[in-house]
């Protein structure tokens, strides 16, 4: 992890590759439903590398690790708990008329986030505004853009640091 | 759905998962450490040691507490209670926003709720029956000493968010709260000490309420800073 801190690309490939298996059997330990698992895992991976710098190397690895675990699944518990609260029946929903406008366009967001948005290249635009602004979950949102979980999560990935990046005026987070 | 389909998808799954390894290895840049709890705890009480000693020097200790056989009353207890709360709130804030800290943000938090009823319970009962408390209470005088606390926990506040907001909280709420409650408690513990208004009412409400008046009305302005930092 310490050469992953570094930049070490290699390195961190291999440990997350092995820590791969560990992962899934937590995972499996608090989830019952075995198709959501790999969601929760890829999560998980995701929530590692987003805070990859809060590890001490002079500090055991397995407490960081279960920790980082535990709350990709709470996450996960509470996105799914906001998914069901805004589920409508489909007869509700009327029919799109034409082109769908932009997820963004009166959504009520700051002019400075529309213009970052909408200066996204497209896949990651399609990807934020997926899963932030039409509220669907990652599977759904994969399908809708038409790419595998991995890949919209990475689109949505660099999205987020794009977007901060761009409202704290330039340079990478 | 056929226990063969189901293995098919597991194993499409699996290979997404192993493509999504990839992806976020090709992503990977170098990032600075996050600094020890210790030291973030350190950098947070540090100032608020500075701001102490200032304002000690400038109004000085109380006439309560210059007599020694006075800290073993009411008083004594708000201000042990309150440097509990204040240490253990600045601890278990930074504990709670570190993985794999979970133990050291539980053992701050007992601290915590065992300043509290010190300070609070304790405090309250002993200062009840005590002559010394008899004075009226004055609402300018209430007013003085929890702006000077507010006052006083704003430095070691923005430290204890900074860090914090660095940090990778799995509770944000719960964090910002005991950023407030703790900072707070520290400020009331150093108001305290130069406190010149005995009375009850004073004591109870500006010292020893003075964490849990804080994490409330800090909690919305804290939230609000802690997601710009997270933006920026």
């Amino acid at each position: 992890m310490a050469a992953a801190q570094d930049g070490d690309a290699k390195a961190y490939e291999g440990l997350l590759q092995e820590l791969l298996p560990e992962i899934r059997s937590l995972v499996r330990r608090r989830l019952p439903d075995e198709a959501a698992v790999e969601d929760v895992v890829q999560n998980t991976l995701l929530a590692i590398h987003r805070s990859r710098h809060t590890y001490r190397p002079e500090r055991p690895f397995g407490p960081w690790l279960r920790a980082v675990t535990r709350n990709a699944f709470v996450d996960h518990v509470r996105a799914r708990g906001r998914r069901s609260e805004r589920e409508v029946s489909l007869e509700a929903v009327p029919e799109p008329a034409g082109e769908p406008a932009p997820a963004y366009e009166g959504s009520g967001l700051s002019p400075e986030l529309e213009r970052a948005l909408a200066a996204l290249p497209a896949a990651q635009r399609e990807a934020v505004e997926l899963i932030q602004l039409r509220g669907l979950s990652v599977a759904e949102a994969a399908v809708r853009a038409g790419v595998s979980i991995a890949a919209l999560k990475v689109r949505a990935h660099r999205g987020y640091r794009a977007l901060r990046a761009s409202l704290s005026g330039g340079g990478d987070v | 759905m056929s226990e063969r389909t189901l293995t098919g998808d597991a194993a499409a799954r699996a290979r997404e998962t192993a493509d999504f390894v990839r992806e976020l290895a090709r992503d990977v840049t170098p990032v600075e450490r996050l600094a020890r709890l210790r030291g973030g705890v350190l950098r947070v009480l540090a100032p608020w040691g500075v701001l102490a000693l200032g304002a000690l020097a400038l109004k000085g200790v109380s006439a309560t507490f210059a007599d020694p056989a006075r800290w073993a009353s009411g008083f004594g207890a708000v201000l042990a209670g309150l440097s509990l709360v204040g240490v253990g709130g600045v601890v278990a804030a930074l504990a709670t926003a570190v993985p794999g800290r979970e133990a050291t943000a539980r053992a701050a938090s007992a601290l915590v709720a065992l300043g509290l009823l010190v300070s609070v319970g304790l405090g309250g009962f002993l200062l009840h029956g005590d002559p010394a408390t008899a004075s009226p209470a004055s609402v300018g005088s209430d007013l003085r000493c929890l702006v000077l606390a507010f006052a006083i926990a704003l430095l070691p506040m923005a430290g204890a968010l900074l860090y914090v907001a660095r940090a990778a909280p799995a509770h944000p709420a719960v964090a910002l709260a005991t950023v407030g409650a703790g900072c707070v408690a520290l400020g009331a513990l150093t108001a305290q000490i130069g406190c010149t208004d005995p009375a009850f009412r004073h004591v109870l409400v500006s010292h020893a309420l003075a964490p849990a008046i804080g994490a409330a009305v800090l909690f919305a302005p804290l939230r609000l800073a802690f997601r710009r930092l997270r933006a920026g």
